[in-house]
């Protein structure tokens, strides 16, 4: 049976397929419009462009946005929780957050504007992938705090969709639905697409009694060799979806049919790939970091917000007609964040668990492997000689502890490992605590 | 009326054990006792040796890189014959003193058999096999 792609369509080709010169002035106004807005009601983005000597009048072409300071997660984590809204209080409609680099998270405030900008990236997304009101979604993001589900949903039922709001986890339960329901389209992380799909087959079910056609998949980066190994479990589309809480969710950027690239809404963000070490803009095809500036967020436009992920970006025509700009795959962060099953994890959240907790040295390893298509975490922690006795049952209660406070501040579920003293590796200057064993 | 244990914490990787007797064994220590605890994730020796050498052999063993623990616990002389433990483990019972755990000495001693122990309440514990006439090692009998 073909696969069914007569649907994907261009929602908005009056923005997706603009002419880059009408798009570029287009995204100079609103780059202009919405530097005046922060400048005149966020303090902090008023004393970065003071103190560069910067005023918003100088900002008027895309080109001028090298003249603008950078952003990045800690300056959230410093205004936690609304020192970034540049609207009054009773403006913001929404928050949505994300882990912060520590305990903390980090959150972002949407106006009714910007809950209706980022549904409409959504629903260009899932249009992309052939979503109409004929359609069931299934969607399998968890739901809250966390972008993804609630993004989703907003997208689909823009669509006229049915969706169905399953939120994360219960694979059985989930395959029931999907059978009983009828989805046409499923939407998750594409680990956990792939623990469906493996499970699908296990439980020897054909992928024909199935009626999924496609799914986007995001919140974690994934490779060619992941959707080549999904499509064919569940003989259907499998394309990807970024998008971060600060920039408003899913559907910054997201895949076509053609399944080269990830095309960025530039008419909502500008995007640029810098050098993550000077900070100095790239032309287009170099691999860096990238950033995002908001061009149609209100309640906290985020300005050259660096995401630490790396990759390539393309303004070439895609075979599909639009004319975005197109990411490719994320091949790496410049910063030590990894993404444990669609989690955003730092060591620095780890390491704040650790210090904490009395009989554990703050020397530590984080060992991210895939098994079975689910992402595992070891935390290997050192014990403290003094703290040491003869019985186990101390020790256990130490990797309980660990665990249960790693569960709490991390959102993950890690497999504590203690280790004697002294057996970790030391570092001079830069610590490298991570082992990513996942062929990503 | 307590006797020394040394305790080592290992990881659960194969070989741990080999190294650490190798270790001893190069430096003329004979083990009297040895147990090992085993969780999926960690493993922790406790052995008795000389009770001269304790001292020398924890700080040999922390200078080679180990985790060194060193308590008291009590070692008793039992009739090695049937029942012979589920008396001494009765007696324990009524007095309600728990055995946090327990192993036994590789030497031969003949009608008896050797017991190491570690109670809920070591004090309680000895003064209760005192009163029952059972026979605690001095560290003096086993140097």
């Amino acid at each position: 049976m073909p696969k069914d792609t007569k649907n994907c369509r261009i929602l908005e080709p009056e923005f997706e397929c603009m002419s880059r010169e009408e798009l570029e002035a287009l995204q100079g106004k609103r780059l202009h419009e919405t530097v005046v807005h922060a400048y005149n009601n966020v303090p902090m983005y008023k004393e970065r462009m003071d103190a560069l000597g910067v005023t918003p009048d100088d900002i008027n072409s895309i080109e001028d946005i090298t003249k603008l300071p950078f952003t990045d997660k800690p300056d959230l984590r410093d205004h936690f929780p609304d020192g970034l809204f540049a609207v009054p209080r009773s403006e913001i409609v929404r928050v949505q957050g994300s882990s912060g680099t520590t305990g903390k998270p980090i959150v972002s405030g949407y106006t009714q504007n910007d809950i209706d900008v980022w549904t409409d990236m959504v629903a260009r997304a899932l249009a992309a992938a052939g979503c109409t009101e004929e359609d069931t979604v299934q969607v399998t993001y968890g739901y809250g705090l966390f972008t993804g589900g609630l993004g989703i949903h907003q997208g689909a039922s823009k669509l006229g969709a049915m969706v169905v709001p399953m939120s994360s986890g219960n694979t059985q339960r989930q395959i029931m639905m999907l059978k009983e329901l009828g989805a046409t389209m499923i939407c998750c992380t594409p680990s956990y697409a792939t623990l469906i799909g493996e499970t699908v087959r296990e439980m020897g079910i054909d992928p024909s009694e199935l009626k999924l056609k496609s799914g986007c998949f995001g919140a974690e980066p994934w490779t060619a060799e992941m959707r080549n190994n999904l499509e064919g479990l569940m003989d259907f589309n499998a394309l990807d979806i970024y998008g971060l809480t600060e920039i408003g969710g899913p559907g910054v950027s997201f895949e076509c049919m053609e399944k080269c690239g990830l095309h960025v809404n530039e008419d909502h963000v500008i995007a640029e790939i810098i050098n993550p070490e000077t900070g100095e803009h790239m032309p287009d095809g170099v691999t860096g970091e990238l950033v995002f500036t908001t061009i149609t967020k209100t309640g906290q436009p985020m300005i050259r917000y660096r995401t630490h992920d790396l990759c390539t970006i393309t303004r070439e025509k895609c075979a599909c007609g639009r004319t975005t700009a197109r990411m490719g795959r994320i091949t790496g962060r410049s910063d030590d964040m990894i993404i444990v099953r669609g989690v955003n994890v730092f060591p620095s959240q780890i390491e704040s668990v650790i210090v904490g907790i009395e009989g554990v040295a703050p020397h530590y390893m984080l060992i991210v492997d895939r098994q079975n298509s689910a992402d595992t975490l070891e935390v290997q922690v050192e014990l403290k000689e003094e703290l040491f006795s003869d019985t186990v049952s101390h020790v256990e209660e130490l990797r309980n502890r660990m665990t249960e406070q790693i569960k709490s501040v991390v959102g993950v579920t890690a497999k504590v490992t203690i280790v004697p003293p002294k057996t970790l590796p030391r570092f001079e200057g830069k610590a490298r605590r991570v082992i990513d064993n996942r062929k990503l | 009326m307590y006797i020394k244990q040394i305790s080592v914490f290992s990881q659960n990787i194969r070989g741990t054990l080999y190294t650490l007797t190798e270790f001893l064994g190069n430096n003329g220590i004979d083990l009297k006792a040895i147990s090992v605890a085993d969780t999926s994730n960690f493993g922790i020796v406790r052995f008795i040796i000389d009770q001269d050498k304790i001292d020398d052999t924890a700080k040999l063993l922390r200078d080679g890189g180990y985790s060194v623990h060193v308590n008291h616990v009590i070692c008793v002389s039992i009739p090695d014959k049937p029942s012979g433990l589920a008396q001494i483990l009765g007696m324990l019972e009524r007095e309600h003193i728990s055995v946090e755990y327990l192993y036994s000495f590789f030497r031969n001693t003949g009608d008896n058999a050797v017991l190491i122990l570690r109670l809920s309440d070591r004090e309680a514990g000895a003064k209760l096999f005192e009163k029952e006439g059972v026979h605690m090692f001095t560290p003096a009998e086993l140097a």
